[in-house]
C-alpha cells in the first residue's frame, strides 16, 4: 500500500505542480507556509512569495537546513522567518529544492549533503 | 529492554492516511496560475497552519498570522477570531475565538482555537484580527482521525527507560533536567492510580522554536502540582554517541507508538490511563492547569 501511495503521489506531483516558467531565474525568496513530512524526513514544502504566489518543492536527497535536518524548516512556519530556496527542474519537471538559505544574508547557514 | 507496542498495524494505517491527505492537501495549495485564490496584496494578512495534526473533534487548532514581507504580527492586544466551515458544507460555519500565546516573548508567538470539526476534509479558516486589515482565508486539512493516539484511546503502555538504566545525561537533552522527570516508566506511571503528563520533546534536536519554552512551562507546573505523574520523554535515542543524526533508527519506541508527526507534544492521561488532552507546540498560560483541574 505504500508503494501505491508513492507512486501515486508522484504521479500527481508531475501532474499538478510539475513547473513553473514564471519563476526566474532558479529561486525563491519568501515564507514557508507548509512543510510536509514527518519528525525524520520532509516530503514536500510550500513557498509563499511576496506577491502572494505558492512554490511547491520537493527536496533533493540528502539536502540540509541550518547544517542539520530539512524537518527543521518547521522552524519557519511556526515563526514566519523567510527563507530562499534555490531549485533546479527534475527528471519530470518538478521544482526541486537544491539550497535553502535563510533570506537575511547575514544569517546563512546552508548546507547540501 | 522490552517496549510494549500495542497494535502498530492499526498506527501504521493511520500514518498512510495521514500522509495522503496531507499530501492533496499540498497540491491543493501548491503554485498554478490557474488559482487565483492567492492573496496579491501586500497589506492583506494571511493564516498559516502549525498544528500538524488537525482532526474530527474538538480540534486544538495553532496559527500564526503574518504579513507577506514575512512579517510575523500577532499579540495579546490583537485579538482573533475565525469562522470555519468545511468546502463540503460551507453553510455550516463553526465560530471561535483564538488565544495569543508567545513563544518568544515580546517576538514570535500562535494563536490558538478549539474548533470542533464535525467532518474530514479540507476546511477554509477565515479569521478576523482586531486591527481591522483584511485578511486571507486559509484552509487546513481535517483527518478522520488524527495520526497521534486520540483522546479517549489508552495510551500505549511503552516502556521507557530511567534513571535506574542510565544516567541522567543519555535521558534528556535538557541542559538543566528535574530527576524526578525521569525516575519512572510510563508504563509504570500509567498504572498507578493518578494522572500522567507526558512531554515529548527534544531540546537540543527540536524541529521548532518551542521545545525549549514547553519543557520550562512544564518544569514549572510540576513544581505547584501534587499527585499527577509527570515525565519527559527524548524524541531520539542515542544523542550522546559519535555519528549520531536525529532520523528514523533513533526514534525512540513511545514516540512511534503515539504517532507523533512533529514535536513537541503534551498528552494528559485520566487516572485510567486515558488520554484527556492532546496539545501540540505551545503551552498557553494556565491551560495545562486547567486541563488538570477540569478532568
Amino acid at each position: 500500500m505504500t508503494l501505491l501511495f508513492g507512486v501515486i503521489a508522484a504521479l500527481l506531483i508531475v501532474s499538478g505542480c510539475a513547473s513553473d516558467d514564471s519563476v526566474e531565474p532558479n529561486a525563491v525568496e519568501g515564507i514557508v507556509t507548509e512543510v510536509t513530512g514527518d519528525l525524520t524526513a520532509v516530503v514536500s514544502l510550500v513557498i509563499m512569495d511576496s506577491e502572494g504566489k505558492s512554490h511547491f518543492f520537493k527536496p533533493t536527497p540528502g539536502l540540509l537546513f541550518y547544517g542539520g535536518p530539512l524537518s527543521h524548516l518547521r522552524d519557519h512556519v511556526v515563526t514566519g522567518q523567510r527563507v530562499v530556496v534555490t531549485f533546479e527542474a527534475g527528471a519530470y519537471g518538478e521544482q526541486m529544492a537544491v539550497l535553502i538559505e535563510h533570506a537575511d544574508a547575514d544569517s546563512v547557514h546552508e548546507h547540501s549533503g | 529492554m522490552s517496549y510494549v507496542a500495542p497494535a502498530p498495524t492499526v498506527l501504521a494505517m493511520k500514518r498512510i492516511v495521514a500522509a495522503g491527505l496531507a499530501f492533496a492537501f499540498v497540491l491543493a495549495s501548491c503554485s498554478s496560475d490557474d488559482q487565483p485564490a492567492q492573496p496579491q496584496s501586500g497589506d492583506v494578512l494571511i493564516g498559516i497552519r502549525a498544528s500538524t495534526d488537525p482532526a474530527v473533534g474538538d480540534d486544538r487548532l495553532l496559527f500564526g498570522v503574518n504579513e507577506i514581507n514575512g512579517t510575523r504580527r500577532g499579540s495579546p492586544e490583537e485579538s482573533v477570531s475565525l469562522v470555519a466551515h468545511s468546502l463540503e458544507a460551507p453553510d455550516n460555519k463553526i465560530k471561535a475565538d483564538a488565544i495569543f500565546t508567545w513563544i518568544v516573548p515580546g517576538s514570535i508567538g500562535l494563536y490558538r482555537a478549539y474548533v470542533p470539526f464535525d467532518r474530514a476534509g479540507l476546511w477554509e479558516i477565515d479569521f478576523t484580527i482586531s486591527t481591522g486589515e483584511d485578511t486571507e482565508p486559509f484552509l487546513i486539512d481535517v483527518q478522520a482521525e488524527p495520526q497521534t493516539v486520540a483522546i479517549g484511546e489508552p495510551a500505549p503502555r511503552v516502556k521507557t527507560p530511567t534513571l535506574a538504566d542510565r544516567p541522567i545525561e543519555d535521558l534528556t537533552t535538557d541542559a538543566e533536567p528535574l530527576p524526578v522527570l525521569y525516575e519512572s516508566s510510563l508504563d509504570d506511571l500509567l498504572e498507578n492510580g493518578q494522572k500522567t503528563v507526558v512531554l515529548f520533546a527534544t531540546p537540543a534536536y527540536c524541529v521548532s522554536a518551542t521545545c525549549g519554552p514547553l519543557v520550562n512551562q512544564a518544569k514549572e507546573i510540576l513544581a505547584t502540582t501534587s499527585d499527577v505523574n509527570f515525565i519527559h520523554i527524548e524524541v531520539y535515542e542515542g544523542f550522546n554517541e559519535e555519528g549520531f543524526a536525529p532520523d528514523v533508527d533513533h526514534l525512540v519506541p513511545a514516540v512511534v507508538e503515539f504517532g507523533l508527526p512533529s514535536e513537541p507534544w503534551i498528552f494528559v492521561m485520566d487516572e485510567d490511563g486515558v488520554v484527556i488532552a492532546r496539545i501540540e507546540g505551545v503551552l498557553g498560560d494556565g491551560e495545562l492547569e486547567a486541563i488538570l483541574a477540569d478532568s
